[in-house]
């Protein structure tokens, strides 16, 4: 087994390492210092005392937004390939377009049913 | 793949043929259409317009019922339309009308929308029906899941109540996994077959009629059989047979009623319709390993079923676990048809008279049930045959053709099929199944008499609680179907011709 | 870069059968022994991905391309079952504020 073939991974690994960890010792070298004040070393947020969780919660919109998505984008798969033999089909006499039309006109639908049920808004 | 070969798969696409499931289609569309552009106070008319849909479609199928085109593919070998698939289109229009009833008796007492109820009703019928017809595994596959997935948010539709959604979820969890090992058993005949080249043209261990030859040539090819178990392992949870049904007390129980029914006959029969379509079409030469498997689940759950149905007092659960073993015996008529060709016909008469008395009974629980859905155990069904007689009646006739007793439906159904299995000297299998009969008697009567007798409870002290009031009685949409229920179920154990002229060829 | 992957070693089928074999095992035991309703949500799409793998591998080694377009309907189903699934399990934390299985036993006799 050749391990050139795994080189690019090599390369690729050392990179990201190089380079993160790079720019971690550059910020520890060169960055300003606080003076070990825990008030001064919090993230600045607006030069008062920060307050609450670091994990705040997502809307629960963001899942709605976030599935709808997923539902659409998995569609285009069956667009490319269609793409592909479009032509072929056509000079063939084999019904293509209409099919695709009729997919598409699902979809639209579907879409359409949600901005009128309001999935889409965000702020409510 | 050659664009000449591409035309003539083209050729074989003959929409009209596939009709019924295309309107179902559009029909589903039509209903969100008019959702949107109509205003929310004529909303009530849309449970008519989905009924008035499945209704004409079924009176287009049974008109055409002759006209069936026995064994021809179409579509590319994806559809094969057959009689038994003509069958099950019936079946499953019938028992979606039906499904529509129970659903304007229920969703009105909750809070939730109901257009998309109906809309994921027709395209649950549709994919079933496809499934029944279908002849390679990615349209098995893709109709299944597309039934299964309507199922998943049918069953959760109550999400105002944390118990259907919480049957939703482990219906999900469960479905979902035996999907995959169905999936899993699809593609390991996929390479188990390989690439086959018969004439010029290219085919694959997706199609039928390639795993059938593949089969038949290679016997014990291991790869392939245990492909071909894992298939059959996702289709008996579909049906609940006995390692596979620790999903049907409790999504049973949570699911609304019009689903629970759905689930129990509309499910179930599309499990027994692949399970035909699959052993005696794809799987036929495995006959040495299947009928021992089969056997041994048939037996397992039987037993399971009746003996779990006996503590039960919810009457949801009862169904459920009743339910169970219905699915057995239907599996000693699967198991029979190997060597008895009409025992395919016995199963589907059973499985009609199993959707007259299911629907029937499940029409009680909806009204039973009252305004809060709240009315499903044992107790409250006291001093319903006094109160309301009517619906007394109907219950008294549906549980007692479910359990069997001699002149209804549900016996004539059991005698066929013990009958098969007699004929196919399956001696063993028909002890087990006659005394699980014996045992279900005991539950089935149980809540009989809990509608007809009188049981005195002396009042518990201090807690005089007001007995409950029984809910209003049916409107005469509701009378006239579970009268029409009774009656065919009533009719259906003294002539048999219309419905076994039919289904069993002679 | 090219000419470096273009030499990647060979493998059978063997070895994707026995990887996808392992995926589905961990995903099958990871349904049944994990409490987590979102890590057995994992566990469900690592079997259909596992099935896929196997899949693309009898595909190529078989020299058909209909496994190929099978994947295409798989993905689309198992987006759709990640939707309802990821719905039902918002809805249900909304209203029991748990997402653990032990916890969810309201429906018992």
């Amino acid at each position: 087994m050749s391990y050139a073939a795994y080189l690019p991974f090599l390369v690729q690994i050392v990179l990201a390492a190089g380079i993160t960890g790079g720019v971690i010792l550059a910020s520890q070298l060169l960055g300003q210092r606080a003076l070990g004040s825990k008030i001064k070393d919090a993230a600045y947020e607006c030069g008062i005392l920060s307050d609450g969780s670091t994990h705040t919660r997502f809307s629960v919109k963001f899942y709605v937004t976030a599935m709808l998505f997923i539902l659409f984008d998995i569609e285009v798969v069956f667009l490319i390939p269609w793409t592909f033999v479009y032509r072929d089909f056509l000079a063939q006499n084999i019904a293509i377009l209409s099919p695709m039309l009729f997919f598409l006109f699902v979809l639209v639908l579907g879409l359409f049913y949600e901005v009128k049920k309001g999935a889409l808004e965000w702020e409510k | 793949m050659s664009t000449e070969l591409l035309k003539a798969v083209a050729a074989s696409n003959e929409w009209w043929a596939l009709g019924p499931e295309i309107i179902l289609a559009c029909a589903a569309l039509g209903l969100l259409v008019l959702e949107l552009v109509t205003p929310k106070a004529q909303h009530r008319f849309i449970p008519h317009a989905a009924g008035m849909a499945l209704a004409v479609v079924l009176a287009g199928v049974a008109l055409n019922f002759g006209k069936i085109w026995d064994g021809e593919e179409l579509f590319g070998g994806l559809i094969r339309l057959s009689m038994p698939g003509q069958v099950a289109r019936v079946f499953f229009l019938l028992s979606s009308l039906l499904v529509c009833f129970l659903a304007t008796v229920c969703l009105p007492r909750a809070r939730v929308p109901r257009v998309e109820f109906y809309h994921l009703l027709l395209v649950v019928t549709a994919a079933l029906m496809l499934l029944a017809q279908s002849n390679h595994f990615v349209m098995f596959f893709v109709a299944l899941e597309t039934v299964t997935i309507g199922f998943y948010i049918l069953v959760s539709y109550y999400r105002e109540r944390a118990s259907s959604l919480e049957a939703g979820l482990k219906y999900l969890v469960l479905g979902a996994l035996s999907s995959a090992i169905l999936l899993f058993g699809i593609v390991l005949l996929y390479g188990a077959v390989g690439r086959v080249e018969a004439g010029g043209v290219v085919h694959t261990g997706f199609e039928f009629g390639t795993v059938l030859t593949f089969l038949r040539e290679n016997p014990g090819n291991f790869l392939a059989t245990a492909g071909a178990l894992l298939v059959i392992g996702g289709v008996a949870f579909k049906i609940g047979a006995f390692p596979f049904q620790i999903w049907v007390p409790d999504v049973y129980q949570g699911a609304p009623t019009p689903v629970t029914a759905f689930l129990a006959v509309s499910s179930k029969a599309a499990g027994f319709a692949v399970l035909l379509l699959l052993v005696h079409g794809a799987f036929a030469p495995l006959a040495g390993v299947l009928v021992p498997v089969l056997s041994l689940l048939a037996a397992a759950t039987i037993i399971f079923g009746n003996l779990s149905a006996l503590t039960q007092r919810n009457t949801k659960r009862l169904m459920g676990l009743s339910g169970v073993a219905h699915a057995g015996y239907l599996l000693i008529g699967v198991v029979a048809s190997f060597t008895v060709p009409w025992a395919a016909g016995a199963v589907w008469f059973y499985l009609f008279t199993y959707l007259l008395a299911s629907m029937a009974v499940f029409g009680v629980m909806a009204y039973v049930a009252g305004p809060d859905d709240s009315g499903e155990e044992l107790d409250h069904y006291a001093r319903l045959a006094r109160e309301r007689p009517f619906l007394g009646a109907v219950l008294a006739v549906g549980v007692g053709s479910l359990a069997g007793i001699p002149p209804l439906a549900g016996f004539m159904g059991k005698l066929l099929l013990f009958v098969a299995a007699f004929h196919a000297q399956l001696y063993g299998l028909l002890a087990v199944a006659v005394v699980g009969v014996v045992i279900s008697i005991f539950y089935y009567f149980g809540w009989i008499k809990a509608a007809w007798f009188e049981i005195w409870t002396p009042p518990a002290a201090g807690t005089d609680s007001p007995a409950r009031p029984l809910p209003a009685g049916p409107k005469w949409v509701g009378v006239a179907a579970l009268a029409l229920l009774t009656f065919a179920t009533v009719l259906l154990g003294f002539f048999q011709a219309p419905l076994s002229g039919w289904l069993l060829p002679r | 870069m090219i000419p470096l992957l273009a030499a990647a070693p060979a493998y059978g089928l063997p070895s994707y059968l026995f990887v996808s074999a392992l995926l589905f095992a961990i995903g099958f035991f990871g349904v049944l022994l994990r409490k987590n309703t979102l890590v057995i949500y994992m566990c469900l799409e690592l079997m259909l991905l596992a099935s896929t793998l196997a899949l693309v591998a009898f595909s190529k080694f078989n020299g058909t391309l209909d496994g190929n377009v099978f994947v295409f309907f798989i993905l689309t189903i198992a987006a759709a079952e990640v939707a309802v699934g990821l719905a039902i399990i918002v809805a249900l934390f909304r209203k029991r504020h748990t997402i653990q299985v032990e916890e969810l036993n309201q429906l018992k006799h």
